[in-house]
């Protein structure tokens, strides 16, 4: 079953059940084979530095370590700001309701996108749906699961359906002309020394 | 900083760099003793399942038997190491690693369902081209296209020097007082979407534009995904 999002707003509420949207599921997709020179089937391995040692997919593990070596359990880290300050964990989106925000078009386009779900939203407020329609947008933190970072999250309509686009916003910086060469103009002497045929 | 040729909609062309703004990285994990941490990637087994179960004719009963008694899977010598740098290669049924490779392709519907059988396209990148520059193909007011694609990516474009400074603030300008994105196309009419690498992904590219007294924004946003509802079935 799919899980459920409760939205809320200053003016209304609403919860909706989401589904990944992508590629796949609207082209298609490929599914790309590898065969020798004899027509046999091949499958990618891992070569490890000394150029001998070849492993198979799924050889290896990732592991948490400190700097002196001792690995450490995920579940005893504590995350810190660049300050070194203990960071809070941010609850998934699906364990409590989720507070919009209006937003706009350039914060959207701002995003770098990661996720689209497309929401089926069971009781529609036509309110809600002409706001969304008329190119409205809103925004949210988001986490899919509980963690310490939140994704950027917006809600965009078409005359399709509504859908929950996750991602992160980047902030562009608007660029001068900064690479501006130093004043190196000519003082009068040296306006001179141009045509001072005996300095060549 | 990497390099594209783009032309302007005087079709005047020049090369100037793009990159992707870098998101500083807000947290760090320590112990509970408040060291520092790291993810690093070890060699848990050396062998794959085909091959364990190969050792005993296909037997699971009398693999798991082995697990228990022999530990089989473990290789003393590597299991536990770091794995360093690592290399992909192929390798055939007799494990040894296959340096001439045929690929083949299959394509199949949303559905499911195989539609064709093919070698798979080896796209070259096309934007560095000066011959056939990017250039713009049509515009979109920015409230009529934001949500009818899906923005994946981003690169911001920044001059080299004040004739390319000058030459991409008139494109900003352009878009800025016209509120439209305009959709970039690459090859020699111009229609073809923009590879960046050889062997990469093609994607439809959207030029944004803005400007503040002497300072421009200019950033592509790429797309390969139209905004649409899923089918029902």
């Amino acid at each position: 079953m799919a899980k459920s999002i409760e939205f809320k707003s200053g003016t209304f509420s609403f919860s909706a059940e989401i589904e990944k949207v992508d590629r796949e599921k609207v082209y298609g997709w490929t599914e790309t084979k590898v065969y020798d020179s004899k027509g046999k089937l091949c499958q990618v391995a891992n070569l490890l530095e000394d150029g001998r040692t070849i492993l198979p997919a799924g050889s290896f593990a990732l592991k948490v370590m400190t700097e002196s070596g001792q690995e450490v359990s995920r579940a005893s880290l504590k995350a810190v700001d660049e300050e070194g300050k203990e960071m809070a964990l941010h609850p998934s989106v699906f364990e409590q309701a989720v507070q919009l925000e209006a937003s706009t078009i350039e914060e959207y386009l701002s995003m770098n996108v990661k996720t689209v779900y497309q929401l089926h939203v069971s009781e529609t407020s036509e309110h809600l749906q002409q706001e969304l329609k008329s190119g409205k947008l809103y925004r949210f933190k988001y986490n899919y699961r509980a963690g310490y970072e939140s994704d950027d999250a917006f809600l965009v309509a078409n005359d399709q359906a509504i859908f929950m686009v996750t991602g992160k916003c980047v902030r562009f910086e608007m660029l001068g002309l900064q690479l501006q060469a130093p004043d190196l103009s000519l003082d009068e002497q040296e306006e001179d020394d141009l045509l001072d045929f005996s300095l060549l | 900083m990497r390099g594209i040729d783009i032309a302007d909609s005087k079709n005047r062309n020049t090369e100037v760099l793009y990159f992707s703004p870098a998101e500083k990285k807000k947290i760090r994990f320590i112990s509970e003793h408040g060291e520092e941490t790291k993810t690093q990637k070890l060699i848990k087994t050396g062998k794959s399942l085909s091959q364990l179960l190969s050792a005993v004719e296909g037997d699971t009963a009398a693999l798991a038997e082995a697990l228990i008694e022999g530990d089989p899977e473990i290789d003393l010598e590597l299991v536990g190491k770091y794995a360093g740098t690592v290399n992909k290669v192929y390798i055939n049924s007799d494990l040894e690693v296959v340096h001439r490779v045929e690929k083949k392709e299959w394509v199949y519907s949303p559905k499911g369902e195989l539609i064709e059988e093919r070698k798979p396209k080896h796209l070259v990148a096309n934007v560095k081209e000066s011959t056939f520059p990017v250039k713009g193909a049509k515009y979109f007011p920015k409230k009529e296209i934001f949500n009818k694609f899906i923005f994946t990516r981003k690169y911001q474009l920044r001059h080299t020097d004040g004739l390319s400074f000058d030459f991409l603030f008139g494109i900003a300008k352009e878009l800025h007082e016209k509120d439209s994105m305009l959709l970039m196309g690459a090859g020699a009419k111009g229609n073809e979407p923009l590879v960046f690498d050889d062997g990469g992904k093609p994607y439809r590219a959207f030029l944004e534009g803005k400007i503040e007294e002497d300072r421009y924004l200019l950033v592509m946003h790429l797309s390969n995904l139209e905004l649409k509802a899923l089918p029902n079935d």
